[in-house]
């Protein structure tokens, strides 16, 4: 343990660890000493000289933000040479800066405007010529040059502090910003052809001290000052980033970090960030619908809720609760969730209800225990070694992927993943261990085998190359804290059983932690909270029973079957049998277009509730209090009017209402009641112990003549689900749907380089541009996002675990 | 991702960077050696072969455009099979530096920053070479010329063209 260090800062006495920084101990005393280039999440360079100290004994001032601190310092943030210095780096940084706050995003929330207005000197002794960077284009000069999609650099306001480069380089271990030239001509810049668009880029625009950095979505659109926050919680992926809706009017302008250090520490990723204009979509609903001369027609609430009731009434009287169903979703809140099973039980009397509707196969009840993270998210950065099967970080969990990518990065952790194609933490040094498309499970029970010394079986069989595995299992045998991590590709395992066996066992022979994380958003607080189906009622058995006739009611919130269905026709056809489909969401989609009823949901900025993270951390988040879209209802409101008007009590008319009835009935979360603004983790008593038995591989299946490819897809870090795509900013960003393909494939198939494929079944094809890439298996085809215009579903069959697919030149 | 074809660099220069390679405990320190890889067998700073380079010596391509950047001692452009660099500063400025140049445009009929159109010449200005002791001067390629007038301007450009024209 490192020892205490006592030093002394403006006449107090501080008691710290040794290695900290002076600044740093003097914040604890509550003395806050100006900076611009000091973060403590980043390396320190002592670029800017702002936060300059006086130590007594030492000649010269000191960068307080680079200097640790040692025993008995003396140290005076206010004497009158600091109080010079001040003036003096002040000046300095601002001889070439053209102080044009007036037209500045930056203005009112500066920290250059700020410190200059508290510290340093009211006028410039500079009369000579400044330097000016000037772009030059079409006749036209600019200060203003465009970095990426989303990313513009006013080089003149630069003063150099590197936060960008370092938050681009050190952080996210991509290398697309770097520093060029010296002197006062030294300047930030991506390289020719490079495009800042990694998905962390938005936070150099936050923690950037001037108005340099700005984004396309928010520069010249309004003052910081006209803007109203309303703390929220992002729910584009299971990760739960706290961030600040920024709105003025009803109209949302950005999402900024709100740095919660357990979770997100202050940093947002791209995806969350610039997904904040999905509250105004075009796509947007925000009007109830009723089919009427077979078309979807606008309504008033009453009209839909009428016929609601009516259709309901008749359900409930007639005793056939059982013909109803319903489909949540995990863009939902906790509240909605549950009132929606409270509704369907009580009120109707239906069992029919779940929210997997992306899965081939419904989760087994006892993996619920299993999902979630082992250990808190801040753990993350002392494990040193990671395990991922079926699981993408960058992709599936950015911000949580920071803290593996600190672990990597800084304290030498190693991070392998065993995958069909190659994944990337940045330029981070890590290990992909290669196996063909789902031989997860066979790769998984062959580690277990080596490392408990039993004969392997014969990996032959799956065209496993066992060399990466075996120089796996012996790393695995001395590492110290391993942590397996499984994601998207384990749930969509079509192995999926055999996977669960195999991962339990490589836990338990290892004495690693398993975490099994969902990437969707609220996943796990809906399926705590009341979706999580009883046996025989998953989304799977509803399908069939609609298919018999059984089924003749579906409610859907927040999902949308169609595009997330591993099977677009089935889902489609079986949809169509149903007599009556409700559809409640916050965008009009492909379900949306079969329904009878639309309703218009709310979403983030609309309303209030709480999430669960990977973490189980309960969190809140709150609405802006001015909408515009007077209209929107969460699933809770919706249902509650609905139950009133059925005469059946249960009437929920607020978030934390609802949250009282939960806290009634769920005894684990009484810590919903009253939460603190860094959330609270909750523990849910989990039955351990839990052995799913022995289980035996699959057999790999091999294509024929024809088809003779198999095809895999994944999304990507701006683009999960099928919400994303409403996004203008992210569509921007990073709209784009791409194929990859072998070299040795493309030769063959004399394809070349941003060709555009026909990847077709029997059926039907998808037309994408390829791009040729050793990061792929021979034979395999991996599709990057999968968009409704363009959807991969269309070539999944149900039932059908491995995709054959053709390709040629379209 | 996909590996890149060395098409540029010599095979000398690959040896070179495959030695230097090893040599560096952290990698990154590697980058300077580099440059002048490059700027030996190109004369400047190629960027088609510091790509490749890049992909060899497994370095991010924007370490070494910055680096580059740095110094104002690699040209980032072709230069002339005999690049003139004459120092602008006190001591030759003061000795008529500014003369040869506008003898050396006018001779060479390029600006400055130029080459002339058989490549043959390029000019710039630089600062001081730590020749003072002898301004006016400058530095072609590797070599300095020294106490300077125009006719040894003249003379020196006459046999480094006669030079390269036999050959
Ligand atoms: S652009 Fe902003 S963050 Fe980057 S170095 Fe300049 S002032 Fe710092
Ligand atoms: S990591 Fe996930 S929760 Fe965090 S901002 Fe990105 S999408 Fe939102
Ligand atoms: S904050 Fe210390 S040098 Fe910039
Ligand atoms: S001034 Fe020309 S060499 Fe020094």
């Amino acid at each position: 343990m490192a020892e205490n260090i006592t030093i002394t800062v403006d006449g107090r006495t501080v008691d710290v660890p040794s290695g900290t920084l002076i600044i740093e101990a003097a914040r604890k005393l509550g003395i806050e000493i100006p900076t611009f280039c000091y973060d403590d999440r980043l390396r320190p360079v002592g670029a800017c000289r702002m936060c300059l100290v006086e130590v007594e004994k030492m000649p010269k001032l000191i960068a307080s933000c680079a200097t640790p601190v040692a025993p008995n310092m003396i140290v005076h943030t206010d004497s009158e040479k600091v109080v010079k210095a001040r003036k003096g780096v002040l000046e300095f940084l601002l001889i070439n800066h053209p102080l044009d706050c007036p037209t500045c995003d930056k203005g009112g929330e500066c920290p250059l405007q700020d410190n200059t207005y508290t510290y340093g000197p009211a006028e410039s002794r500079y009369g000579e010529n400044k330097i000016r960077f000037i772009e030059d284009s079409k006749n036209q000069k600019f200060d203003d040059i465009r970095l990426g999609p989303e990313i513009f650099l006013n080089r003149n306001r630069c003063i150099m502090c590197f936060k960008c480069v370092r938050i681009v380089r050190d952080l996210a271990g991509e290398a697309d910003l770097g520093v060029f030239q010296r002197g006062s001509f030294a300047n930030i810049n991506v390289l020719e052809e490079i495009e800042l668009d990694d998905e962390f880029s938005g936070n150099t625009v936050e923690y950037c001290p001037v108005g340099a950095l700005t984004s396309k979505s928010f520069r010249y659109k309004i003052r910081e000052w006209l803007l109203k926050k309303s703390p929220s919680v992002c729910n584009l992926c299971s990760d739960g980033c706290n961030m600040n809706i920024e709105w003025s009017r009803g109209e949302v302008f950005r999402h900024m970090a709100r740095r919660n250090s357990g979770v997100d520490d202050g940093w947002l990723c791209d995806r969350g960030r610039y997904g904040f204009d999905l509250s105004r979509a075009q796509d947007r609903l925000v009007r109830p619908h009723i089919r009427r001369d077979n078309k979807l027609q606008a309504c008033s609430w009453d009209e839909a809720s009428a016929l609601l009731s009516k259709h309901l009434q008749n359900i409930i009287d007639t005793n056939k609760g059982s013909e109803v169903a319903a489909v949540g979703s995990p863009i939902l809140s906790n509240e909605e969730a549950f009132a929606i099973r409270r509704f369907f039980s009580d009120v109707v009397k239906s069992e029919n209800v779940d929210f997997q509707t992306e899965y081939p196969k419904p989760i087994e009840p006892e993996l619920l225990d299993l999902i979630g993270l082992d250990g808190s998210i801040k753990d993350l950065e002392s494990d040193s070694t990671f395990v991922f099967i079926g699981c993408d970080p960058a992709v599936e969990h950015p911000v949580v992927s920071l803290r593996i990518r600190k672990a990597v990065s800084t304290y030498k952790a190693k991070a392998v993943f065993i995958s069909s194609h190659d994944k990337k933490l940045g330029y981070f040094p890590i290990t992909n261990i290669r196996i063909p498309f789902s031989a997860e499970a066979a790769a998984v029970n062959y580690l277990v085998s080596r490392i408990s010394g039993k004969t392997t079986g014969d990996m032959a069989d799956f065209k496993i190359d066992p060399d990466g595995l075996n120089r796996l299992a012996d790393n695995l045998k001395n590492a110290g804290r391993i942590h397996i991590i499984a994601g998207r590709e384990f749930f969509n395992h079509p192995d999926r059983a055999a996977l669960l066996v195999g991962l339990i066992k490589l836990k338990k022979s290892t004495g690693a932690k398993l975490s099994i994380l969902p990437p969707q958003g609220n996943f796990i607080g809906v399926s705590r909270f009341g979706l999580f189906p009883s046996l025989g009622h998953s989304f799977e058995n509803m399908l069939e029973r609609i298919e018999s006739g059984e089924i003749k009611t579906m409610f859907v919130f927040g999902a949308n079957p169609i595009d997330e269905y591993p099977d677009r026709k089935y889902i489609h056809d079986v949809l169509k049998n149903l007599e009556f489909l409700v559809v409640v969401s916050p965008f009009a989609n492909a379900t949306a277009s079969l329904a009878s009823v639309v309703l218009p949901q709310a979403m983030l900025p609309d309303y209030g509730g709480t999430f669960l993270n990977i973490e189980h951390r309960a969190q809140k988040f709150t609405p802006m209090t001015e909408n515009p879209h007077s209209d929107v209802k969460p699933a809770w409101a919706i249902l509650g009017e609905l139950s009133s008007l059925l005469d059946m009590g249960n009437i929920w008319y607020s978030d934390s209402q609802v949250r009282k009835v939960m806290i009634d009935t769920i005894k684990e979360i009484e810590g919903l009641d009253n939460l603190p603004d860094n959330g609270v983790v909750i523990r849910f008593p989990a039955k351990d112990g839990y052995d799913p038995g022995d289980v035996s591989l699959a057999e790999p299946e091999t294509p024929g003549i024809d088809y003779p490819y198999i095809m895999n897809w994944t999304p990507s870090a701006h683009h999960h689900g099928w919400i994303t795509e409403k996004s203008d900013n992210l569509m921007r960003i990073s709209g784009k749907q791409i194929a990859w393909m072998h070299p040795d494939d493309a030769a063959r198939e004399e394809i070349s380089d941003g060709q555009v494929l026909r990847i077709g079944t029997a059926e039907t094809a998808l037309n994408l541009p390829v791009i040729i890439t050793t990061g792929v298996n021979k034979g395999e085809i991996l599709i990057v996002n999968s968009f409704s215009a363009n959807p991969v579903n269309r070539l999944l069959k149900k039932g059908r675990p491995t995709t054959f697919v053709s390709v040629r030149k379209s | 991702m996909g590996t890149t074809v060395n098409k540029l660099l010599s095979e000398k220069s690959i040896k070179e960077l495959n030695r230097l390679k090893g040599l560096y405990p952290v990698r990154k320190s590697v980058v300077l050696m580099v440059l002048h890889v490059i700027y030996d067998q190109f004369g400047y700073i190629q960027p088609e072969a510091l790509k490749e380079a890049a992909g060899i010596m497994e370095i991010p391509l924007i370490d070494f455009h910055q680096a580059a950047s740095f110094y104002t001692m690699f040209p980032r452009e072709a230069v002339g099979k005999y690049h003139i660099q004459v120092c602008r500063t006190l001591s030759c400025e003061l000795r008529g530096s500014q003369e040869l140049v506008a003898f050396l445009k006018e001779k060479l009929e390029i600006d400055m920053g130029g080459i002339t159109s058989d490549s043959m010449f390029s000019l710039t200005e630089v600062e001081c070479l730590g020749s003072c002791g002898t301004a006016p001067m400058m530095q072609i390629n590797d070599t300095y010329y020294e106490n300077l007038t125009r006719a040894r301007v003249e003379q020196i450009l006459d046999d480094l063209r006669s030079k390269s024209g036999n050959g």
